[in-house]
């Protein structure tokens, strides 16, 4: 029997500001667990939040203090080195149960740039959406899901709400050695989970993968659909009822804008793994 | 004793049928006060099983049924709902933002607009470049979508609250629908029990309000695991504790022996656990006494263990007359702790108490507690021996059978029987009576039982119980040997040959360890004449206890009546019990010490080959002691080993007679005619016997006969008289000159 492999060697996070977001950073460090990657954590402190507090007409809304205020340079340095140090305690709170390789590291700069720059072939970018509404609509988020999808690499996309954590893998595929095959198994046989396989009717895909699967030992079920491309409608009701705890597909098979509401709809982390042109 | 109570409970209870079954469960309502519910015998343990099984098919239905993809569905509707509100506000705010190329940004601590180019922020420099009214303008912007942003800010918690209601009443209807199955199934098997199916309800509203702790937390759910927070595990709060149960019992009330009766033994008490520096219970933690135990039955109690426990025998009167069983902290009682503690409901209490215990702590409770009476109103007074008959003794060889196959002892022979009911009589000092104290019986049997094994005998026969008995006297007898050997030796002074004036031997009795042995003492008396006094030094210095010294001023009486009839009395006699360095008490050496004291005053010499033991009157009667066969053996043990010499005997009691039951080695000495035991009723006949002169009569004329022992002392008492009042007479001139000087 041979044990599937992922070869992801390393899942980047780009840590929240909120502390409610870092139990979605728990969920990441299990499935890095699964994959067998070890966790590299960062915090970035935004360059251009120095240049706001420039800005005579800027001022910053705070949610708890009450009220408009505003931004004084040397107070905003002060607010972002004690955030990290915050991060720091919570990304280590977070991923301690787990027990598995990680690192903690502090990046100056734009989000587009570090969110980028350090990424690998062999590397995750994990996007975690914010709880709040209102960070998702900020400026650091939006260039944050940009610069994860500009990148050639795997990302991940987990929600503010996790609706499970145990349960099949379900894997979308567009032909028999489509990337996101590996990483299913893989995360399917740490998890001594089965793998739900969504492929297209009339391919050799689903034979291929279910050989494939049984040679890795394990369980797998094969679904001929017909759906092909995928949008985020028919892909729900072909989600429906599997109960998964994770989906994989490769990158493209459904558009990238489409992944964090497909997440945040089903609810579970969305694996899209690096596309490899055939 | 207390098998005996036992055996006749057991029939006692069988006649009842079994008591209810107790169990605690949570109060929902108010914790700290636990609702005891009665159920009918047996069915406690049901009870918790079914809530166990209750809890456990819950504990995999509910993260099931919460994780379906129904409930997920409505869920995500909700949070969709409440995402898309929060989303498209924001997301509207953003557009309009963009259309005014304004960004917003995430601060540390909150949120800001910002002017922006292309998407990004711009610069202060090329900001302040810009002409006035572009800044004014865009600062204009900006103090709009504030205000906008400021808005939707201040709706967020009423949209949250919204939320959550619609989540708590998703969850609430999600779990009832989950919840009612199990709990209809369960409350099923309980029908008859209303006070059941009313907990049950409780149950049922309290897992639909805290339905969060069957389901798995979930990251960032704001369902929070609250249970894990609860003392004892999550679930504590639904479990049964079963107090008491019946189940597997014969349909027969209880009877329960608590051998150590503290108060949370016997009535039950709360236990704590420490969790985090805290000490805190709940009602699984109440444990119950054996008042529950024995509810609906019998409590049997040691009387001097239950008063040696502090607050229990208070505890035990005030639950009788309250008549339920209220479980209460000691630690309170004393202020020890101040935690705050359970008040479990009370049970109500139906139970005959009985106490074990010796007479004198009956009598005493008795006369010092006037609530003995209201609440243990039967007395049964058992007595120790039983009167020696033909009956008597087949029922002891059938209680010895009886002991033999519950211990599981090799069988008696005849022989062994007869032995062990000879010991039986033994313990009863009393040659008609046999001993009801079972307990020094079974260890005779006992230990014959190990001789006859290790003799390879199949039955327990005369001789293991007579080994059993000799071993069981050479364990304990260290200060008898040690005692015997300083007589031998000739470091304790006693003569068991010769004659020797105002000197006898006396007899007493030790008992240490339990073990009783005799030993002769050596009692002597010197005479002169004086005031009509008998000294005793033992009671000079202090060794002599109340009923010796008593005994001692008998004798003056006896004296002073019988030979001081026509003239003062003008003794002085000094009697000590030679070589005791101890205290002596008892009055059984009375009757020799005036046999000294007539020695002394006849000048005839007493036998040594003799001992005496006997108390007597003011006319001189010999009165029953006790420990006659420990004495009797203590002197012949000695004679024995200095070689007896057919004069040797025991002058004992005539009222002592009944109660000799001598070992065989005495006994065949006496049948030999080597040793004697003479029962004496008067001081004449013994001092008779002693002396070997006659103790004489007063004759017609009311005088003694000059040769006889009481002539002698009469006129001996008269020489002191004569002496007395010679030496007044000189003195008196003397003493009248002295005055007139």
């Amino acid at each position: 029997m041979n044990e599937p492999r992922a070869n992801f060697k390393r899942m980047l996070v780009r840590l929240p500001q909120s502390a409610h977001d870092y139990a979605s950073v728990g969920v990441t460090a299990q499935l890095a667990d699964l994959l067998g990657a070890s966790v590299v954590a960062t915090f970035i402190q935004d360059v251009e939040l120095a240049e706001v507090a420039a800005l005579p007409c800027v001022r910053e809304l705070r949610p708890l203090g009450g009220g408009w205020h505003p931004i004084e340079g040397a107070q905003l340095v002060r607010q972002l080195e004690g955030a990290a140090v915050a991060a720091r305690r919570l990304f280590h709170d977070a991923v301690r149960p787990t027990g598995i390789e990680t690192s903690f590291n502090v990046a100056m700069g734009s989000v587009a740039d570090v969110t980028s720059s350090s990424a690998a072939a062999d590397d995750i970018i994990v996007i975690i959406e914010p709880r709040n509404p209102a960070e998702r609509v900020t400026q650091q988020f939006t260039r944050l899901v940009d610069a994860a999808f500009a990148a050639s690499v795997t990302v991940m996309m987990v929600p503010s709400r996790i609706a499970r954590t145990a349960g099949p893998i379900a894997a979308v595929i567009s032909r028999s050695d489509d990337p996101s095959i590996g990483s299913a198994l893989a995360i399917a046989a740490a998890a001594k989970e089965r793998v739900i396989v969504l492929a297209p009717q009339g391919s050799d895909a689903c034979e291929l993968v279910v050989e494939r699967a049984e040679a890795a030992g394990v369980r797998i079920e094969a679904r001929p659909v017909i759906q092909e491309p995928w949008d985020v409608s028919s892909l729900l009701i072909q989600l429906a009822h599997l109960n998964e705890r994770l989906l994989v597909m490769s990158r493209g098979t459904v558009p990238d804008k489409c992944a964090p509401t497909i997440a945040s709809l089903r609810g579970i982390p969305i694996l899209l793994a690096r596309a490899i042109n055939p | 004793m207390q098998q005996a109570v036992e055996s006749v409970l057991g029939q006692a209870a069988r006649e009842k049928s079994s008591p209810p079954d107790w169990v605690y469960v949570n109060n929902f309502s108010e914790p700290h006060k636990p609702i005891a519910i009665k159920l009918p015998p047996g069915r406690a343990l049901e009870f918790r099983d079914a809530m166990h099984e209750l809890v456990g098919d819950l504990k995999t239905a509910l993260p099931a049924i919460f994780e379906s993809e129904d409930y997920q569905t409505r869920r995500e509707a909700i949070d969709q709902a409440f995402q898309a509100k929060q989303g498209e506000a924001f997301s509207a705010l953003r557009d309009k933002a963009a259309e005014k190329s304004i960004v917003i940004l995430r601060t540390p601590v909150g949120f800001a607009l910002a002017p922006a180019r292309d998407g990004q922020v711009v610069p202060p420099d090329e900001f302040n470049t810009w002409p006035e009214a572009k800044r004014r303008e865009v600062q204009d912007v900006i103090q709009t979508l504030e205000t906008d942003l400021e808005r939707i800010m201040h709706q967020i918690p009423q949209w949250q609250k919204a939320h959550r209601e619609e989540i708590r009443k998703l969850n609430r209807d999600t779990a009832m629908f989950a919840v009612g199955q199990s709990i209809d199934e369960a409350k099923s098997k309980f029908t008859d029990i209303p006070r059941v199916i009313e907990h049950l309800e409780a149950v049922r509203g309290d897992l639909v309000e805290n339905v969060a702790m069957f389901v798995v937390k979930t990251e960032g759910d704001e369902r929070e695991d609250t249970a894990s927070r609860r003392i004892g595990g999550s679930f504590d709060r639904y479990e049964v504790n079963v107090l008491v149960s019946h189940v597997g019992e014969n349909k027969s009330a209880p009877i329960v022996e608590e051998l150590h009766p503290t108060l949370a033994n016997l009535i039950g008490s709360i236990e704590y656990v420490s969790q985090h520096g805290v000490l805190v219970t709940n009602f699984r933690h109440i444990k119950p006494g054996a008042a529950h135990r024995a509810n609906g039955g019998f409590l049997l109690l040691d009387v001097r263990h239950l008063l040696m426990e502090p607050f229990s025998w208070t505890a035990l009167k005030r639950t009788l007359r309250q008549g339920e069983i209220r479980i209460e902290d000691v630690g309170r009682f004393i202020g020890l702790t101040s935690t705050v503690s359970l008040e479990p409901d009370p049970v109500p209490l139906e139970v005959k108490v009985v106490l074990f215990g010796s007479r004198l702590l009956y009598y005493l409770l008795v006369a010092f507690d006037p609530e003995v009476n209201e609440h243990f109103k039967v007395l049964a007074d058992f007595e120790d021996e039983v009167d020696r008959s033909p009956e008597s003794e087949a029922l002891h060889a059938r209680m010895i059978a009886s002991i033999v196959t519950r211990d599981g002892l090799k069988p008696v022979d005849r022989d062994g029987v007869a032995l062990v009911l000879e010991h039986a009589a033994r313990l009863a000092d009393h040659a008609g009576k046999l001993t009801l104290l079972i307990d020094q019986i079974r260890d005779v049997l006992a230990e014959a039982d190990y001789w006859a094994a290790d003799a390879k005998r199949v039955k327990i026969t005369c001789e293991d119980i007579q080994h059993a008995l000799d071993q069981k006297i050479r364990r304990a007898s260290r200060m008898r040997d040690r005692t015997q050997e300083a007589i031998l030796q000739d470091v304790a002074l006693i003569d068991t040959s010769g004659s020797c004036v105002g000197q006898v031997n006396g007899l007493s009795m030790l008992e240490l360890g339990g073990f009783r042995f005799g030993r002769p003492t050596r009692i002597t008396c010197r005479v002169r004449p004086g005031s009509g006094k008998v000294v005793d030094i033992e009671r000079e210095v202090e060794l002599g206890g109340p009923i010796h010294s008593k005994g001692v001023l008998i004798l003056s009486g006896f004296v002073a009546g019988r030979y001081a009839v026509d003239t003062p009395m003008s003794l002085f006699a000094s009697l000590v019990f030679e070589q005791s360095y101890g205290g002596v008490e008892g009055d059984s050496a009375s009757s020799a010490e005036l046999y000294a004291i007539l020695s002394a005053l006849c000048e005839l010499p007493l036998r040594q080959d003799l001992a005496v033991t006997g108390s007597v009157n003011q006319h001189g009667e010999i009165q029953a002691i006790g420990g006659v066969n420990e004495k009797i053996e203590g002197f012949f043990d000695i004679c024995r080993m200095r070689g007896l010499t057919s004069t040797q005997g025991v002058l004992i009691p005539t009222a002592n007679v009944q109660h000799l039951m001598l070992r065989r080695d005495v006994i065949d000495a006496c049948g030999a005619g080597k040793f004697g035991i003479y029962p004496v009723t008067t001081i004449d006949e013994g001092i008779a016997l002693l002396t070997g002169a006659p103790a004489g009569e007063r004759g017609a004329d009311g005088a003694y006969p000059g040769c006889s022992v009481n002539g002698l002392i009469e006129e001996r008492l008269r020489s002191f008289a004569r002496i007395r009042q010679s030496f007044g007479q000189r003195l008196l001139p003397e003493l009248v000159e002295t005055r007139h000087e």
